[in-house]
């Protein structure tokens, strides 16, 4: 019986362990992806990373045409990009943009944020034309977001941190980053509903606990006659041997 | 160089040790280069695989007697790692479905490596307590690049559970079945 105590204190001692870290035996396939967070998940732990960072750019104004740029925060966690015009800026010389991660963390009840959220301003308004979905018209954000979290599934946008968020779409065109096309400028966030499943792997947030379930109950119908078969075959030789109770599957020597 | 390593068990464990522990440290250090998290888990896992030539199968914990207590066994670990996620699962980070593959690939080879050859190399050195923990402090120091400090004791729990159940069955079918469930839902 030592051995099967043994690996139960084990297993005792990784599940207290495990528990005390998100999500637990999170392996990972490389080092976590370093995020600055303005509000720190408790899985970020000793990763929260340094102060998430703002972001600041002039746009050249040519005959009332803006010049393409892209306006970045210095950690390189959430960036804008502009097509020539995208700008409504007739009389202007430039166009000033400005990136800000928002603190206090906006937490809509609807929404799993994955990310900071980014106030993008600018002192121009966007040229009025529907946004399209890979094309970067008239302007399109990309977030970067951590493997720590779930990835997400939309880039949303607000006027203001209260909401209401708007689903803008996303796609994922490099690993780690999630970007959409938008023709306003606001509040951006990452993430995806409270109540719906991440993309990447649909319906995982609900496959994971069935999926132990059934493990724990797959292991407790086929192990107990196996126990018994086992018990029955070791008690024809000797009931009271120490060897019965012993989990060994290869037989000793 | 062969001969003594061939002779004498503790050189060739920590022969082992610092070969497996050099192959984990570079591949946690290829990962952070930007497109490269696949060529160097593939890369990184081979490397790890080439460490069980020359051993045999039996010794490495292989072996295909009650094989459904093995498979048993690997299906009750998988449940005790993952139950803790599984409880909060909403805060537990998914893999890309593109990584399943490369995620079996090196599942595989960590247990080839830390709870095969390592174990073997350390029993044959000092005995089953020698491998047990020997193995273990390998794996976490194996994972102390990549992973945030918090989650080492996480680790190092869990490559003690795995270790025990190496040691007590004799068996690495249940710690890889395990393993890469483990690593196939986070």
């Amino acid at each position: 019986m030592k051995r099967p105590l043994l690996i139960a204190a084990a297993a005792s001692v990784y599940l207290v362990a495990a528990w005390m870290v998100a999500p637990g035996f999170y392996d990972g396939f490389g080092p976590t992806q370093p995020y600055n967070w303005v509000c720190p998940p408790p899985i970020a732990g000793a990763n929260s990373g340094a102060s998430a960072s703002s972001g600041h750019l002039v746009i050249n104004v040519i005959d009332g045409t803006s010049d393409a740029n892209t306006a970045f925060t210095a950690d390189g966690q959430m960036s804008v990009s502009f097509l020539p015009g995208a700008f409504q800026a007739a009389g202007k010389t430039h166009v000033t943009v400005d990136i800000t991660p928002v603190s206090p963390c906006p937490n809509p009840p609807d929404l799993h944020f994955t990310t900071n959220v980014y106030q993008v301003t600018a002192d121009a308004p966007l040229i009025q034309v529907p946004p399209t979905t890979t094309q970067c018209q008239p302007a399109c954000v990309a977030m970067l977001y951590s493997n720590l979290m779930p990835a997400p599934s939309f880039v949303y946008l607000a006027d203001s941190p209260n909401g209401p968020w708007k689903n803008i779409g996303g796609t994922e065109n490099q690993l780690l980053v999630i970007r959409a096309d938008t023709n306003q400028l606001g509040y951006f966030a990452a993430g995806y509903p409270a109540n719906a499943v991440n993309k990447n792997s649909p319906g995982s947030s609900q496959l994971l606990p069935i999926a132990v379930a059934v493990l724990i109950v797959g292991v407790l119908i086929a192990g107990i006659p196996l126990a018994i078969l086992r018990r029955r075959a070791a008690g024809n030789v000797d009931e009271e041997s120490d060897e019965e109770d012993d989990p060994e599957v290869t037989p000793r020597t | 160089m062969i001969a003594a390593l061939s002779t004498r068990p503790a050189l060739r464990a920590a022969v082992i040790g610092a070969y497996i522990l050099l192959v984990e440290w570079s591949r946690a250090v290829a990962s952070t280069i930007p497109g490269a998290v696949v060529p160097a888990i593939l890369i990184g896992g081979a490397a790890l695989l080439v460490t069980a030539v020359g051993w045999p199968a039996p010794q490495l914990g292989f072996g295909t007697s009650r094989l459904p207590l093995r498979i048993l066994g690997g299906f009750a670990l998988a449940a005790v790692l993952l139950l803790p996620a599984a409880v909060r699962a909403s805060e537990a980070p998914i893999i890309p479905a593109s990584f399943a593959m490369v995620a079996v690939i090196i599942s595989v080879a960590q247990e080839v490596a830390f709870r095969g050859v390592l174990y073997a190399a350390l029993d044959e050195a000092g005995g089953a307590p020698l491998a047990i923990v020997g193995s273990t402090v390998a794996w976490t120091a194996a994972h102390a690049l990549s992973h945030p400090p918090a989650f080492l004791w996480a680790v190092a729990a869990a490559g003690l559970l795995l270790a025990l159940w190496r040691w007590a069955c004799r068996d690495l079918v249940a710690p890889i079945i395990g393993h890469v469930i483990a690593d196939l839902a986070l």
